[in-house]
C-alpha cells in the first residue's frame, strides 16, 4: 500500500510528462472504442439488412429486354432467382427549389410474385391505387413532404402526379447517389421511390418490358461462373453493366467504408499505445537510475524484487489505466454521435448506437498491456541490483566508440558544446532514433493531412474550369442529330454556346487486361470541354485519330503512348483495334476521348450525339424550360456539382485539422518527454557547465543543438514518409472512388506548414528545457549523489 | 604571513544564510566576516555542518547570501543578478568538486578545452594536459580514467580558464592518501606556478599543514585563524 501511495505521489509530482502518456493511451483507446464500435455496429446492421432483405448476388442494366425471355435466363447454370424491373430517374418538380432534382422510381411487382430479391423495408399503406408509390425516408424529410401527400414528376416529357402511400428504404441504396461521380449523397437532389410495376410501365410506354435485372445465384456460384453466359444473353438486348453485387456502388461504398473504419480503429491505437509504451520505458529506465539508492534500501530492508518491480509496474499500469478509462468513457460517449454522422450518409436501419463491451474490454487490456510491457522493460533494470551496488554510485556510462573518431571532420566543425550534443545523441541511440521517428512520423501526417484541402480545390478547379468549361450537360435518352441537337439547345434560355458529343461506356482491352471507362467523342473545335493534363497544366492536342486514355485506364492495360488496345461498346458485335496517341492525367475525370467523326465512323454510326454541352446565363431558365423534354435523360448542372464538393470537402476539413493537432501532439509529447528525461539525466552536467560560468543559453545552445540535429533528420524522413502516406490514401481513394486520385505532389507550402508543425514543437519542448535549465539550483543538484 | 601587505581579492562582511526547510528555519552562515589575499593558499577547515560549503557556494557565485556583502575586487557580487554572477564565474571563479563533475561524454582534453573555450586569457591545454601528468590520455572519457586522474582532469578543467581564484570543495575526499597528495600538489604549482588565490574547504585537517593560512569554521563564524608561516610540501602532508 506503501509503495502504491509513493508510485501516486511520484506519478503527480512528475505529472506533465506522464500526462501525455495518458493523452496517448486515451486517443488510442478513444479511437478503438468509438472507431471499432462504429464499424461492428455498421458491419452488423448492414449484414443484417442485406440478409433479411435479400440484397441480389448480380445486377445488370440493360436498354428494354421482353418479360417473355425471363424465364429463359433461368436456364443459365448458376441463377436461382431473377427479378426484372423498369427503373427510370424521374425530374421532380419541387416549386422554388433551384436544384435538379430526381427521384428514381423503381417498379414494384403489386402481385408480390417474384419480389423476393432487395425486398424494400416498407411502412405505409398498400401500392393500391394508381400512381401509387413508397418513397425513401430521407427524401420524404428534407422536402417536408407527407404520406398521404403527392408529388409532380416529369417522365417522358409529361407531369404525373405520384401519390405517397408510404416509406420504403432499399438494401440497393444504402448509400444513395444517382450516379457515382456524384461521390457524396445529396438527400435533396436524389432520392428513390417504389411504384406499382404496371404503373411505371404505362407511364414509360414500356409494357412488357424491363431494362434492370438481379439475380441470386445458387450456393456455390460465383458471378464469374455466370458472368460469360450472362453477358452472352443479355448483349442482344443493349446490356449497358454488368456487376456483382461487390461492385454494386452502394454495397461496395459502405463495405469499403466498415474496412477503412475498422483499419483505422486498430492502426491508430496500436500505434500510439505503442508510443506511449516506448515513452513510459524510457522514463521508468531513468527513474529507476534516480532511484538507484531507494531500491537499495527497499532491497536491504528485505523487500522481494518481484515487490519492487510490481511498484515500478504500477507507474506505467496507473498512466495507462488512467488513459485507457478516459478513451472508453470518451468513446462511449461519442459512439452515439460518430454512428449518426455515418448514418447521414448511409441508409441503415437499425444501427446500434452503443460501445462493443468487448472492445472496451480490449481497449483497457490493450491499455494495460502497453503500460505494464513500457514500465517492466524500464524497471527490468531493477531487479538486477544486488543492495550493496545499489547503495553505492553507479559508474560514469561508459562510452563505446566515439563517433569523432569515426567522422573526425565533426572535430573542426563543432566546438566542444557541439561535441557534447553529438555524443549526447551517441550516448542514447534508443531515444534519438525514437524522437527521429516521433517527428519523422508527425511531420509525414500533417505533410498528407495539410495539402488536402487545396489539393482539392485544385482538382475541383481544374476539373470545372480547365477540363468541363460547360455550365451544363444535358444528356439525350435517345441519340439525335449532332446539329439538330446543339440548334435545339441553342434555343434554351440564355444559352449562348452549344456543343453535341459523343459519350458511351467502352470496355479497353489489352491482351489479357481489360477496364472500363467513358468514351467521349468530342469536335476538335470543341470551347466547352479541353482534354487538360492536371500534371503538366497544359491541353493535350486533339488527335486526328487513335484516341487518348487516361492515367487510370493506362495502368489498368499497362499501356504507353503508341500501343495498340481493342474498343468494345454497346455498338459493336467484333472489337476494333486503335492506337493509343496520348496519355493524360485527369485527377477527377476518368473518361478516354476520340475524334467525333472518328468515333462514329469507327463504329459505322450516323452523325449523332449523346450529350449536348451547353453555356448559359440562366440556369434556372434551362432546368425549367427541359421539364417538358422528352429526350432528356439528366442534365448534369456544372455549379450544383461543384457545391457538392464543395460540401466534401467540408467533412474532409475537420478531420484534417484532427490529424493535423494529433500530428503536433505526438510529435510534442515525445520531444518533450524525451527531452524531460534527458534534462533529469543531465541536470548535473549542466549545473557543473552553469558553475564553470556558462549562462543559460549556452548551456541551452547543447540540448537545442542536440533536438534541432534530430529534428533535421526526422524532417528528412518525413517528407518520404508523408509521400508514402499520400500514396496509400491515393490508393484507398482509387478503390473507393474510381475516377477519383490526388496529385501525387506535395506542395512545397505544405512541406512549409509541416516543418513549422514540428518546429513548434521542438521550439516549445527547447522552452521548457530552458525554464529548467534556468531554475537549476545549482547548489542542491551538485550536493545530490548520482 | 603579514596580512597587511596583501592585496585582499574577496571580502566576506557579516554574511548570514538562511535555508527554509519546511517550517525549520536552519541558520548555516551567522554573520561570518574574513578576507581572502590574492595569490594565498587558503584552508577552510571546519567539523560537517558547519557552514564551509555555504561559504564556498557564495564566495563561488553559485549562492546568495540573505544579508552581508561579499566584495570581489571591490566589487559587491552579494547582490548581483543572475548574468554578472555567470561573468563572474566564467572570468575569476575556477571550482573543483569532490565527486569531480566531468562531462562524461567528452574525452579528458574535451573537458579541458569546453572550460579554456569560455576564458578570455585561457591557458594551453596541451601544457595542462602534461602538467597534471596525462598528456598521453587526452583522448580518454571519464569512465576510462581512475578517480584521482579524474580529479587531476577536473583541476585542469578548472584552471584552464586561468581564474584568479580557484576553489576546491573537497577535492580529495573520494580519493585515496597518494592519490589525494597528487591532487594537492597539483593545486599548490597552480597556486606558485601561476600566482593565484587556492582556496580549499575540508574538513580533513592534514591538508591544512600546507597552506599560508586556515580558516577554522564553526557554527556558521569563524572560529580563528592559524597564519602558517612555514607551508610543507604537499608531499610531506599526512592524515
Amino acid at each position: 500500500m506503501i509503495l502504491f501511495l509513493k508510485a501516486v505521489r511520484a506519478i503527480w509530482n512528475n505529472k506533465k510528462a506522464y500526462l501525455s502518456c495518458v493523452v496517448l493511451v486515451a486517443v488510442a483507446i478513444y479511437m478503438m472504442v468509438a472507431m471499432g464500435s462504429a464499424a461492428e455496429a455498421l458491419a452488423e446492421a448492414s449484414e443484417r439488412y442485406y440478409k433479411s432483405n435479400r440484397l441480389a448476388d448480380v445486377f445488370a442494366n440493360v436498354n428494354s429486354f421482353p418479360a417473355s425471355a425471363v424465364s429463359s435466363l433461368a436456364q443459365i447454370e448458376g441463377i436461382n432467382e431473377i427479378q426484372a424491373r423498369l427503373v427510370y430517374d424521374a425530374r421532380v418538380n419541387v416549386p422554388g427549389n433551384s436544384k435538379i432534382i430526381w427521384l428514381r422510381l423503381v417498379s414494384f411487382d403489386t402481385s408480390y410474385e417474384g419480389v423476393s430479391l432487395n425486398y424494400p423495408d416498407i411502412t405505409g399503406r398498400p401500392l393500391e391505387h394508381e400512381n401509387d408509390i413508397w418513397i425513401g425516408h430521407a427524401f420524404l424529410d428534407i422536402h417536408s413532404l407527407e404520406v398521404g401527400g403527392s408529388l409532380d414528376v416529369i417522365i417522358e416529357g409529361r407531369k404525373s402526379a405520384l401519390n405517397i402511400a408510404g416509406m420504403a428504404d432499399s438494401p440497393e441504396y444504402v448509400y444513395a447517389v444517382r450516379d457515382p461521380s456524384d461521390l457524396l449523397p445529396d438527400n435533396e437532389a436524389f432520392g428513390i421511390a417504389y411504384i406499382g410495376a404496371l404503373d411505371l410501365a404505362v407511364l414509360l410506354d414500356k409494357r412488357g418490358l424491363y431494362n434492370d435485372l438481379t439475380f441470386s445465384l445458387d450456393n456455390g456460384y460465383a458471378f464469374d461462373d455466370v458472368k460469360e453466359a450472362l453477358t452472352e444473353a443479355l448483349s442482344p438486348y443493349g446490356l449497358t453493366a454488368l456487376y456483382a453485387k461487390e461492385d454494386q456502388f452502394s454495397y461496395s461504398m459502405l463495405n469499403t467504408e466498415i474496412t477503412s473504419i475498422q483499419a483505422m480503429s486498430l492502426a491508430v491505437p496500436v500505434m500510439f499505445t505503442l508510443i506511449s509504451a516506448i515513452v513510459l520505458f524510457l522514463m521508468l529506465k531513468r527513474v529507476i537510475e534516480q532511484e538507484r539508492t531507494q531500491i537499495g534500501a527497499l532491497k536491504t530492508f528485505g523487500y522481494k524484487n518481484r515487490e519492487i518491480l510490481f511498484h515500478y509496474l504500477l507507474y506505467g499500469l496507473v498512466t495507462s489505466v488512467l488513459g485507457g478509462a478516459l478513451g472508453v468513457l470518451l468513446g462511449n460517449m461519442s459512439v452515439k454521435y460518430l454512428i449518426d454522422m455515418y448514418t447521414e450518409f448511409f441508409t441503415l436501419p437499425d444501427v446500434r448506437e452503443t460501445a462493443e463491451p468487448s472492445l472496451a474490454a480490449a481497449g483497457m487490456a490493450l491499455a494495460a498491456a502497453s503500460g505494464a510491457i513500457g514500465a517492466y522493460f524500464g524497471a527490468k533494470p531493477a531487479l538486477r541490483l544486488a543492495p550493496a551496488d545499489a547503495m553505492r554510485p553507479p559508474s560514469p556510462p561508459l562510452v563505446k566508440g566515439d563517433i569523432m573518431k569515426t567522422l573526425p571532420f565533426l572535430r573542426w566543425l563543432l566546438t566542444s558544446r557541439g561535441s557534447m550534443s553529438i555524443r549526447n545523441i551517441q550516448r542514447s541511440k534508443a531515444r534519438s532514433v525514437f524522437i527521429v521517428l516521433g517527428i519523422a512520423f508527425s511531420f509525414g501526417i500533417m505533410e498528407m493531412m495539410c495539402p488536402m484541402m487545396t489539393m482539392m480545390t485544385d482538382m475541383i478547379v481544374a476539373k470545372y474550369e480547365y477540363i468541363q468549361a460547360y455550365d451544363a450537360k444535358l444528356s439525350l435518352r435517345q441519340p439525335a442529330n449532332a446539329e439538330d441537337a446543339a440548334r435545339q439547345a441553342m434555343k434554351l434560355p440564355g444559352v449562348t454556346m452549344a456543343e453535341a458529343i459523343r459519350e458511351m461506356p467502352v470496355e479497353i482491352r489489352r491482351s489479357n487486361r481489360k477496364t472500363g471507362s467513358i468514351l467521349m467523342g468530342l469536335t476538335p473545335e470543341t470551347q466547352l470541354y479541353h482534354i487538360y493534363d492536371d500534371e503538366t497544366k497544359q491541353t493535350l492536342p486533339f488527335p486526328d485519330s487513335g484516341i487518348i486514355l487516361n492515367t487510370f485506364a493506362a495502368d489498368e492495360l499497362g499501356v504507353a503512348k503508341g500501343a495498340e488496345v481493342m474498343l468494345k461498346t454497346a455498338w459493336n458485335e467484333d472489337e476494333i483495334p486503335v492506337i493509343v496517341r496520348d496519355i493524360v492525367h485527369q485527377n477527377m475525370t476518368s473518361a478516354v476521348y476520340m475524334d467525333y467523326d472518328t468515333v462514329n465512323n469507327m463504329l459505322d454510326l450516323p452523325d449523332s450525339a449523346d450529350s449536348v454541352m451547353v453555356r448559359t446565363t440562366d440556369m434556372e431558365g434551362v432546368k425549367l424550360s427541359l421539364d417538358d423534354t422528352k429526350n432528356i435523360s439528366s442534365i448534369e448542372d456544372t455549379y450544383s456539382a461543384m457545391t457538392n464538393f464543395e460540401q466534401m470537402m467540408n467533412s474532409y476539413s475537420s478531420m484534417t485539422w484532427i490529424m493535423v493537432v494529433l500530428g503536433t501532439v505526438i510529435a510534442f509529447a515525445i520531444i518533450y518527454n524525451s527531452a524531460t528525461i534527458s534534462l533529469s539525466e543531465k541536470k548535473r552536467e549542466y549545473a557543473t557547465l552553469r558553475v564553470l560560468g556558462m549562462h543559460i543559453n549556452e548551456v541551452c545552445e547543447i540540448s537545442n543543438f542536440e533536438y534541432w540535429l534530430l529534428f533535421t533528420i526526422g524532417c528528412l524522413l518525413g517528407i518520404p514518409f508523408g509521400r508514402f502516406m499520400l500514396g496509400a490514401m491515393n490508393e484507398m481513394m482509387k478503390t473507393m472512388m474510381e475516377n477519383m486520385t490526388l496529385p501525387p505532389d506535395v506542395p512545397l507550402w505544405a512541406v512549409g506548414a509541416s516543418f513549422l508543425g514540428c518546429m513548434t514543437a521542438v521550439l516549445l519542448s527547447n522552452l521548457s528545457a530552458k525554464r529548467t535549465i534556468k531554475k537549476l539550483d545549482m547548489v542542491e543538484v551538485l550536493k545530490e549523489r548520482e | 604571513m603579514d596580512n597587511g601587505q596583501k592585496e585582499v581579492i574577496l571580502k566576506i562582511d557579516g554574511v548570514k544564510k538562511e535555508y527554509h526547510m519546511g517550517e525549520v528555519t536552519v541558520h548555516a552562515l551567522q554573520g561570518i566576516s574574513f578576507e581572502i589575499f590574492k595569490g594565498e593558499f587558503l584552508v577552510i577547515l571546519g567539523p560537517s555542518g558547519s557552514g564551509k560549503s555555504t561559504i564556498l557556494n557564495i564566495i563561488g557565485g553559485i549562492d546568495q547570501p540573505t544579508s552581508g556583502a561579499v566584495t570581489y575586487k571591490g566589487a559587491d557580487i552579494s547582490k548581483a543578478g543572475e548574468r554578472a554572477l555567470t561573468r563572474y564565474r566564467r572570468a575569476s571563479v575556477g571550482f573543483v568538486f569532490q565527486f569531480y563533475n566531468l562531462i562524461p561524454n567528452l574525452t579528458a582534453r574535451e573537458n579541458i578545452l569546453l572550460a579554456s573555450e569560455l576564458g578570455s586569457n585561457p591557458l594551453n591545454v596541451n601544457e595542462l594536459l602534461n602538467m597534471i601528468g596525462l598528456g598521453d590520455r587526452g583522448v580518454h572519457f571519464p569512465s576510462q580514467l581512475s578517480g584521482g586522474q579524474q580529479q587531476r582532469v577536473a583541476i585542469a578543467r578548472a584552471v584552464a580558464k586561468n581564474p584568479e581564484i580557484l576553489l576546491c570543495d573537497e577535492p580529495t575526499g573520494a580519493l585515496d592518501f597518494s592519490t589525494g597528495i597528487q591532487v594537492l600538489k597539483l593545486l599548490k604549482t597552480f597556486n606558485r606556478e601561476y600566482s593565484r588565490t587556492v582556496a580549499i574547504i575540508t574538513h580533513n585537517a592534514g591538508i591544512s599543514e600546507m597552506a599560508d593560512r586556515t580558516l577554522y569554521i564553526k557554527d556558521g563564524l569563524v572560529d580563528h585563524v592559524e597564519l602558517n608561516e612555514n607551508p610543507i610540501d604537499p608531499e610531506e602532508v599526512r592524515w
